[in-house]
């Protein structure tokens, strides 16, 4: 139970703070609905009111309570914060100054284990915003405390960790890396320090993340049994009580949070989080490994939910992108089959699917049937062809006249025909897809051009959080990190590469670009400099 | 607020516009260069900047327009039923004076509805009075250009229009729709650009607004939950679409265990005879692409279609199931992009489902309000409805209207069209009672929505507006607001044998 608090409690916590304007109706004061009032004492409405707010946020289970006492028209004093059902387990001591509220709150934390914790944290709103105390009768201070404190730890941690294990140590490792000792199989490296110091090599990262995970979790796995499962000599609890507790920080993704649930009127919040060392002793609730147990099994629930959500969303959106390029593909083949009657060229029958199937596919689209070929398959190289493709210049007729070599040639063999790219699911395709889509219609104009970035924020900072482990999907359409997209496609599209490093960095975003040129390029759109706003 | 005079001289004009409307699709396929089509071409592909090409490029246009004219005389718009004269007309207005978003306008404009839509029914039921005010609503909105209120109410004018119409007998609404979903004969890539233009305006709708989203995944995290230790799971669907639904439920399903496979995964879906989206070669198409996608993540799966009576009625017996699979109903109804579907085909679905005691319903259907005052009531209650539905997409994409205009143009406005023209078919007697009420009168028993569902719509919810919010109703229901309308709700529901 020598874990951090903060991973038991984190994720946002957001403190919301409510003025005597209270309406009759306190469910008038949810402007948003994650607040909600639960009651008011004192409503006599004099000077010491205190309310007493419930939470019901995503991240902390319902039922916590925070008291507030109010004592001028500015400032609050934080009574206590306490869960529901197991009193002042948590509580909050605040005093703050009129005008820049800052509000000075020290959470004393004692568990039964005799582990105590002490965080000071303060929280200064600056005087402009004071005018989000008057006109609405709620206003929230988003205290997103336990959003920020892991990553303030871990950074914390990480230092400490280097401090402890220096990644390199030139005087006793020689240039590659050679352990000065190594211990059987392992991948244990210590350096020949009195102190025992070690390097976690990715061989014995590995070999912890495999005994965690065999362990069920970062959170259900100790340092002994880590220690019996892995196995490796030299290894002590004290490497793997560090290294558990760094893992199980760094395995929080809490980057979208802050994102996410920093509404608008608290962006001037500033919030500040210092660790005290000093110890403080508090109460000691009966109940607080229970609290703890409950709380942790939430917020655990709550990553999960957040990553399988964002595996799905990724999988509807490729399988929509396969719906779009199969749209296309189609639409490509009707282009052409105008263009043949144009030409005079013999032409027999109406164009049903499964012609326009057979004009489509060097058109640049793969048709459907090659799917279970190409996923996973070598993207690379057709990309290369993809970009080797002529530039075309006019929305129109380069379509016509790019089919009209398609229809000079036989069906070409799949991977090597000109320009057959590979259908690589996206998930985040967004008005781009209008383009192709809509393309046929006429040069384009841009008119989207600036607005572009509002779309993608979303998705791209849910890219950015939940970027971290375990991802399914991106073993299976990973089969080759491709990075050729982002060399070749450079140059005018640098707002593209821009906002690729905003979202996740993983190398599949790099087909993905090249991808999404390929039918910019193929209707020729680029002369209109309209696909450097859709990166 | 309208004066006796008044109305005899735009009486006069309206019957204009009548004559000219029974020529209108020949208007348009005849003179592609007249303003007319350049005012449907500006709010019909939000991607191009038609803009930029009046004025010195006005040659370029008109080649433009010439070589992709076919499409335009067969768009789906409604306004191609309207008469070309006061499109016109509506253009030189907007052109002179600057669009006026204030509220006042929008107040004005809801006025005038209410008017019109109250000049339609009831005791003081009056086509004339009716008319003269859509002609006035005509030139005050747009659905090209305007705010929100605007757009909207262009909208739904031309559903008041249809209705005006269908009630006199001399148009009908329907013959246009007729005409593009029949036009077999004639060269199929019509209605592919159609397709297309269906199928974009649902990608951005999907970015731009949870409702698809929250509809999926709330059902697809239920349907995983409820058969959590099965070796075969068998989903009915009553409304596949593209099956978009179903790539995430395969994700889920797939990568649940580590390593080892998950259950074999078969999808019957419904399909309808006809043409269009959901005909038996799209359902086919469907079943195509969801099996390529579930081998690509190596997903047990297999795919089944299950025809629909010429009725749309659907016969229990006519699926064919295999014994210890579990078996999970889904019905989709009333989302932004599916198509309206008759009362009686749902209730067929649903009841054929009680019979086969699934595992799972999964329901998500349009909140509406409390209605009150016949066809007015409903009337407002739509309007409501539908504002808050623009107002969402509109904080979703606050500078793309074009992107708008287009999931507008597709989505939203026949579906204005189609459900007043049924509120008012139907009249006042018909009590509109929500599929959920349905289900629990049928003797299904509620399926708690689980603490990883709700949590899962809250971070849905995160990514788009803060203007949604989820609330959960009952112990099965999530109910997605916006701005505290409720808008859809997904309820869980079970008929499974120890529930009798």
């Amino acid at each position: 139970m020598e874990t951090l608090i903060s991973s038991y409690i984190f994720e946002i916590f957001e403190l919301v703070m409510v003025t005597d304007k209270l309406p009759e109706a306190p469910s008038r004061t949810s402007k948003s609905s994650i607040v909600k009032v639960e009651g008011s004492s004192n409503e006599g409405g004099n000077e010491d009111s205190c309310f007493t707010c419930v939470y019901d946020i995503v991240a902390l289970p319902p039922n916590w309570v925070v008291e507030l006492s109010k004592t001028n028209n500015l400032s609050w004093t934080l009574l206590s914060l306490s869960f529901t059902n197991w009193r002042t387990h948590i509580s909050f001591k605040g005093v703050h100054t009129p005008l820049s509220l800052s509000l000075s709150l020290s959470l004393s934390l004692s568990l039964s284990l005799s582990l105590s914790l002490s965080l000071s944290l303060s929280l200064s709103l600056s005087s402009s915003k004071r005018t989000l105390f008057f006109p609405y009768f709620a206003s929230h201070l988003f205290l997103n405390l336990f959003g920020i404190l892991p990553q303030s730890l871990s950074s914390e941690r990480e230092r400490e960790m280097e401090r402890m294990f220096p990644p390199k140590k030139p005087s006793t490792m020689n240039s590659h890396d050679r352990p000065m000792c190594v211990q059987g199989d392992s991948a244990l490296v210590l350096t020949t320090d009195p102190k025992p110091r070690l390097r976690w090599t990715v061989e014995l990262h590995e070999r912890f993340v495999d005994a965690v995970t065999q362990l069920g979790g970062p959170d259900k796995a100790t340092p002994k049994t880590i220690m019996r499962v892995m196995g490796v000599k030299g290894l002590t609890l004290y490497h793997l009580k560090s290294h558990l507790q760094k893992f199980r920080l760094g395995k929080q993704p809490h980057k979208e949070f802050n994102d996410h649930s920093i509404k608008d009127g608290m962006r001037a919040s500033v919030l500040e989080l210092q660790r005290n060392t000093a110890s403080s002793s508090a109460m000691i609730g009966r109940n607080m490994n229970e609290m703890q147990i409950e709380v942790q099994r939430r917020l655990h629930e709550q990553l999960e939910v957040q990553k399988h959500l964002q595996l799905r969303i990724e999988a509807q959106g490729k399988y929509m992108q396969s719906i779009l390029e199969k749209a296309y593909q189609t639409l490509a083949g009707e282009n052409m089959a105008s263009a043949a009657t144009n030409l005079k060229v013999p032409y027999q029958g109406i164009p049903d699917m499964g012609v326009m199937k057979e004009f489509g596919s060097p058109l640049g689209f793969t048709s459907f049937q090659d799917l279970d070929n190409i996923y996973g398959g070598d993207h690379i190289e057709l990309h290369q062809q993809n970009m080797e493709k002529p530039h075309l210049d006019h929305g129109f007729m380069p379509i016509n006249e790019s089919l009209c070599l398609g229809t000079n040639k036989k069906r070409p063999n799949p991977y090597s025909g000109s320009g057959k790219s590979p259908l690589i699911w996206s998930d985040d395709l967004r008005l781009q897809d209008l383009g192709p889509a809509s393309s046929c219609l006429g040069p384009q104009d841009d008119p989207f051009k600036g607005d572009h970035q509002i779309q993608i924020a979303p998705s791209a900072s849910l890219d950015r959080g939940t970027s971290t482990d375990i991802d399914p999907m991106s073993e299976i359409y990973d089969s080759k990190p491709v990075l050729q997209g982002e060399a070749v496609v450079g140059g005018e599209k640098n707002k593209f590469d821009a906002s690729m490093k905003l979202e996740r960095p993983s190398p599949r975003r790099a087909p993905l670009q090249a991808e999404r040129m390929s039918p910019m390029i193929s209707t020729g759109t680029m002369a209109q400099g309209r696909n450097s706003p859709f990166g | 607020m309208t004066t006796v005079f008044n109305s005899k001289t735009m009486d006069i004009d309206t019957d204009m516009d009548l004559d000219f409307s029974g020529y209108s699709t020949i208007t348009n396929t005849n003179t592609p260069t007249s303003d007319d089509d350049y005012c449907n071409w500006n709010h019909w592909s939000p991607v191009v900047n038609w803009d930029a090409f009046v004025g010195p490029h006005d040659h370029d246009f008109h080649h433009l327009i010439d070589s992709i004219m076919c499409d335009s005389a067969l768009t789906p718009d409604h306004v191609a039923s309207n008469s070309v004269s006061f499109t016109e007309e509506d253009d030189a207005e907007e052109e002179t004076t600057p669009p006026a978003g204030d509220d006042s306008k929008g107040l004005r404009l809801v006025h005038l509805l209410m008017a019109a839509a109250e000049a339609l029914t009831g005791a003081t039921k009056s086509r004339d009075l009716a008319r003269v005010i859509l002609v006035r609503l005509k030139e005050l909105a747009s659905q090209a250009r305007g705010s929100n209120m605007e757009r909207l109410a262009a909208y739904f004018t031309d559903a008041l229009q249809g209705l005006l119409e269908g009630a006199g007998g001399a148009h009908n609404n329907n013959t246009s729709k007729h005409n593009y979903h029949c036009n077999t004969s004639g060269p199929h890539h019509r209605d592919e650009h159609h397709q297309n233009d269906m199928l974009a305006a649902f990608q951005l709708l999907q970015d731009m607004s949870p409702y698809i989203k929250f509809a999926h995944f709330t059902a697809n995290q239920a349907i995983i939950e409820s058969v959590a230790h099965e070796r075969r799971v068998h989903i009915i669907d009553y409304d596949i679409m593209e099956g978009v639904q179903w790539a995430s439920l395969m994700q889920a399903l797939a990568s649940n265990k580590n390593g080892s496979p998950g259950p074999h995964l078969r999808i019957t879906a419904l399909s309808r005879t006809g043409s269009g989206r959901r005909s038996i070669a799209t359902v086919q198409e469907t079943g195509r692409r969801l099996t390529a996608f579930a081998a690509s993540l190596s997903q047990p799966f297999s795919f089944h279609q299950c025809r629909l009576d010429s009725d749309e009625t659907f016969r229990p017996s006519s699926l064919k199931l295999v014994r210890g699979e579990a078996l999970v109903f889904n019905c989709m109804l009333n989302l932004p992009h599916l198509s309206y579907r008759a009362p009686d085909s749902v209730e067929s679905f649903l009841s054929g489902a009680k019979a086969l005691r699934p595992r799972l319903v999964t329901l998500v259907e349009e909140e509406a309000g409390p209605v009150v005052g016949g066809f007015v009531g409903r009337f407002m209650d739509s309007l409501h409805h539908y504002s808050a539905v623009f107002d969402s997409l509109e904080a979703g994409f606050p500078m793309q209207s074009r992107a708008r205009a287009l999931v507008e143009r597709v989505f939203l406005g026949p579906r204005i069209v189609g459900s007043l023209a049924r509120t008012y078919r139907t009249g006042e007697e018909q009590e509109r009672r929500s599929w959920g009420e349905w289900l629990g009168a049928a003797g299904f028993t509620g399926v708690p929505i689980s603490f990883a569902n709700h949590c899962q719509a809250k971070l849905l919810l995160g990514l788009f507006n803060d203007g949604y919010r989820v609330e959960e109703f009952g112990t099965n229901k999530l109910v997605l607001d916006w701005k505290s309308r409720p808008l859809l709700s997904a309820s869980l529901w079970t008929c499974s044998s120890h529930s009798d």
